[in-house]
This record gives C-alpha cells, sequence and structure tokens, in this order.
C-alpha cells in the first residue's frame, strides 16, 4: 500500500469574490466552447456530471447560474427523464432516473435537441403500420390513402 | 442456450421501450465514462449483440457476489443487462443438479466454444490436489482449467477470484489462490470487492458485449473505468479530510458531524473502488455514508493488511489552504442575474433595440 502522503491533493483554486468557484468556472467556459462549436461547425456536445469531483453546492450553483430557459420535457421511460433547457439556448440539463427516483445518469448536453426527445424513425414506422392496421379493422379493410409503406 | 434472437427485440418483449433502452445506453456510456454521444452507439452495438453463453463457477465463495448482482429491485441497468444474458450454468440459479447440471456445463461449452463469457467466483485451493472444494467430484483446478479453454472473455468477480480474498487470509489452509495464478498465460478481467458493485460487474459484461473486447485494465487486471480513482478521490467526506477535522470515535462529535473518518481507520485512501460514486442499495449509501470506515475490500489480502480500525499513517497537518469552503446556492445569484443581464442585452442588441438602463449596468458586471 503507498503512504498517505503519496496520495495527490488535488490543487483547488481559491473561487473569484462573486462566490464561483474554479470548478463552476471551468464547467461555464466548457460549456462557451461547446456552444461554439455548435454554431460554427453544428457539433453537439456534452459534459457528464456524474464522474466531476464538484464540492458541495457547486452542482446547485451551476444549476443556479445556468437558470431555466422555456422548455421542459418530462419523459416516462422505465423511470422518469428531465429535459431542460437552460437560460442558454441550446444548453440542455438531462437527467435521467430509475423508476425509484435514483439518479442514473445526468449531462449538460449542448444541442438543438437531445436526441432522447428524438421519435426514432423505426417506431414511427411501427406506429403508421399498427394505426393502419387498426383502421382496417375498425373500417373492414377500407384505410384510404397509402400502405403506409 | 444462447438464441438469435437480437438483445433489443428481447428487451421489446418484455415491454421496455427503444427510448427507454436509449436511456439505460446513456447511463451505461457515462458508467463507462464514455461520451454520452456514444450513447446511440452503444444502443446500436448492443442491439445486434446476439444472446451470449455465461458460465458462472462458484468456487470458495459466500454467494455474496451473486447476490450483489441479483439484489436489484427496479429494471436497472444490471437486471437488463443480467437478464439478457443466457446463463447457462450457475449453481445458485440453476435447477438442474449433479450430472444433469454438469451436462449443461458442458453442453454450452461446445455449442458456444471460444465465445462464452466465462465468470468466476470464489478462489481455488490447490492443497493437496485441491480436495478441499469439488463440484460433482470434479476439484474447482479442473473444472476452472477445463471450461477457460474454450472462454472468450474470463471474469473474476469479488476479491475471493481476483486475489483470493477471505480464503486466501493467512493461514491460508486450503492453499486458496486467485484465478489469475491458476490461468496464467490468459487476460483475467478482475472486478474485485467483497462483493463488488453490481453495476460494475454488469459494466464490464456490458462492455464486453458492446466492444467485443475487454475494458482497458491496471496492472491488477482491474478495469481502469471503475478502480482508476481512489474512493477518497471521490468521497463528499474528502472537504472535512482536507480541514483536518476526524471523528476519532464513533460517537464523539466528529462522528455526529459527519467529518472524515480517516482516524478511525478508514482504507479510502488506498482503496480503488466505485463505492462513492455509484454507492450501494438502488443508490442509497456506502459504508462511509453510513459513518463506517472504508475497509478496503477490493484491495488485495484486505483481510491480513492490519486492524480495519487502525489509521493508516498520520493524516498530514497543513493542507486548509488548499480547501475552498462550501459553496451555497445563495453566492451564485448574483452570478445567474449577470449572466441573464448579459443575455438579454445580446438578444436586445440583435434586434436592434434600446437597452434599459438596468440591462446596461447589469451587462457590464
Ligand atoms: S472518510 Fe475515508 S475516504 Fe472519506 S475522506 Fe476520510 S479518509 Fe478519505
Amino acid at each position: 500500500m503507498s503512504s498517505l502522503q503519496d496520495i495527490a491533493v488535488p490543487g483547488i483554486t481559491v473561487p473569484p469574490s462573486d462566490g464561483l468557484s474554479g470548478n463552476v468556472l471551468a464547467l461555464l467556459h466548457e460549456i462557451a466552447s461547446l456552444l461554439t462549436a455548435l454554431a460554427e461547425e453544428g457539433a453537439p456536445g456534452s459534459i457528464d456530471l456524474r464522474g466531476l469531483p464538484l464540492l458541495p453546492g457547486e452542482r446547485e450553483v451551476l444549476k443556479t447560474v445556468l437558470g431555466d430557459g422555456e422548455v421542459v420535457a418530462v419523459i416516462d421511460a422505465l423511470g422518469e427523464t428531465r429535459v431542460t433547457e437552460t437560460r442558454l439556448a441550446g444548453v440542455w440539463w438531462v437527467r435521467h432516473a430509475d423508476p425509484a427516483g435514483e439518479t442514473i445518469a445526468e449531462f449538460i448536453e449542448v444541442t438543438p435537441c437531445p436526441a432522447i426527445l428524438k421519435s426514432d424513425p423505426r417506431d414511427m414506422r411501427e406506429a403508421g403500420v399498427a394505426l393502419r392496421e387498426q383502421l382496417a379493422e375498425w373500417t373492414g379493410g377500407a384505410t384510404g390513402g397509402d400502405d403506409g409503406r | 442456450m444462447a438464441d438469435e434472437a437480437d438483445l433489443l427485440e428481447r428487451l421489446r418483449q418484455q415491454g421496455i421501450s427503444r427510448r427507454s433502452f436509449l436511456k439505460y445506453c446513456a447511463g451505461l456510456a457515462s458508467l463507462l465514462a464514455l461520451p454520452p454521444a456514444m450513447a446511440p452507439r452503444i444502443a446500436e452495438a448492443l442491439e445486434r449483440a446476439r444472446r451470449p453463453a455465461v458460465i458462472w463457477l462458484s468456487f470458495q465463495e459466500c454467494t455474496a457476489c451473486t447476490e450483489s448482482l441479483t439484489r436489484s429491485f427496479s429494471p436497472t441497468l444490471e437486471n437488463l443487462i443480467f437478464n439478457v444474458l443466457s446463463l447457462d450454468y450457475h449453481h445458485t440459479l440453476q435447477a438442474a443438479a449433479g450430472r444433469h447440471a454438469e451436462d449443461a456445463r458442458r453442453q454450452s461449452m461446445e455449442a458456444n466454444r471460444g465465445k462464452y463469457i466465462l465468470v468466476v467466483e470464489g478462489s481455488i485451493p490447490v492443497a493437496e490436489g485441491g480436495v478441499y472444494s469439488t463440484i460433482a467430484g470434479i476439484s474447482n483446478l479442473d473444472m476452472l482449467r477445463e471450461t477457460a479453454a474454450g472462454a472468450a472473455a474470463i471474469v473474476s468477480v469479488g476479491t475471493c477470484a481476483a486475489y483470493g480474498g477471505l480464503p486466501h487470509a493467512r493461514p491460508n489452509p486450503t492453499g486458496a489462490v486467485p484465478v489469475s495464478e491458476i490461468l496464467a498465460d490468459r487476460t483475467i478481467v478482475n472486478v474485485p470487492g467483497c462483493p463488488p458493485i453490481p453495476v460494475v460487474i454488469s459494466g464490464v459484461i456490458a462492455h464486453v458485449l458492446t466492444f467485443g473486447r475487454v475494458p482497458e485494465l491496471d496492472d491488477l487486471g482491474r478495469p481502469t473505468v471503475f478502480y482508476g480513482q481512489t474512493i477518497h478521490d471521490r468521497c463528499y467526506r474528502r472537504p472535512f479530510y482536507d480541514r483536518n477535522l476526524f471523528a476519532e470515535q464513533f460517537d464523539d462529535e466528529g462522528a455526529r458531524n459527519g467529518w472524515c473518518l480517516y482516524k478511525l481507520g478508514c482504507k479510502g485512501p488506498t482503496t480503488r473502488n466505485a463505492c462513492a460514486t455509484e454507492k450501494w442499495n438502488q443508490g442509497t449509501s456506502f459504508p462511509i455514508q453510513s459513518g463506517h470506515p472504508c475497509l478496503g475490500c477490493s484491495e488485495p489480502d484486505f483481510w491480513d493488511a492490519g486492524s480495519f480500525y487502525q489509521a493508516l499513517t498520520a493524516p498530514p497537518v497543513d493542507v486548509a489552504k488548499w480547501v475552498v469552503p462550501a459553496i451555497g446556492v445563495g453566492v451564485a445569484a448574483g452570478a445567474a442575474a449577470g449572466l441573464a443581464n448579459r443575455l438579454r442585452k445580446a438578444r436586445a442588441e440583435r434586434r436592434r433595440q434600446p437597452l434599459a438602463a438596468d440591462d446596461v449596468k447589469g451587462g457590464e458586471g
């Protein structure tokens, strides 16, 4: 076993006077560069909040600074997923929880629309087919329009 | 037995939607420290994954590793993955017994030669020809060698299989050794812990299914993604350690205030595991959060490493200067207002609208 003295204590910078710590500022800088990449190259990006060694309270500070935008979506899929656009357009706070409410994953996504919100093309095709089959059953075969393919 | 239906199809038969699947793949990406953009690619790879055969051998062990994996109550990542494996042989979970069970193991080995995943739980006693633990008259040593020969990947689950664990503790009467000592020429993925965190077990299996190879390993055979950092690196009591605030007894003021457990023998600084981030019992807690020092159960020879309640060494005295005090939400309000004002200003400029005096003031901040 290594001794305790061998274990590096990570340097943490002193927060500036407005109370934002180095970690929060670093994340805000990263979000700013992700927004530039999104605007200029159309490249979406994200930050995984799970493994970040944030100090107590820093997550809340970041959340408060980013604030709430116009869109909040709640997805009911094996537990709740809450997708909130922050007050920065294109910056989304996405929290996936399991049925017990435990966080499975939490991301800041920088994208026009988080992938989890979009319907899958295969699901859409299946939905069309299912609807047409149901209509055919109700109307005795006359569904009208194309055949759904 | 392994069949040809793909994983997503089987999940959908269980009523799990594509979106739920994608969500759990996002969780998997996060777990494996991959960028979230990888989630759709993980989903695609897992969708195509054929149902893999798993042979799970239980040797000198207490079955807690199996308990760890099977005791999740809600549809978690671990049971999603676990439910879609073809578990062809497992003492605790199989219905067959005796010769029929051994026939099933051999049939699976034959049908899936070179493709099955071998999971080993427990150490292997080698003293006196391995007589201390036998199954259907076959010594653990012989069964391990026979089953490993055709395995695509070998995973040692738990500290016993990874490092010998409790059976290996002094004086080790059965001559217990870890899997890696028997199969010295094979790559063994060690998933230590007494028991290991369930999502770490399933994460390793998911990695093999997704990428067709074992994850990156450290010099002790552990996946770096889960064992790359110490408990201490991620411990929420770390700010107290950094400020030299320690509990010295289990019922003193420090203990009641939730201070660092270092002086009570915490092995967090020398223990590599994911307990502090993944936690236990559906993310409820982990030993340190419950007020008990880390025992270091995922490290080699933890049982023989001295008292659980003796501090590692004296803690350094002058670390307080590194520390940033915990930040309250309140202090962010000013920054949030500044950002909101700046946004309003940017939008107004874009629309070439006149600004209110407050906007200008806030925007300069
Ligand atoms: S309780 Fe243990 S792991 Fe946590 S900070 Fe103290 S010594 Fe480190």
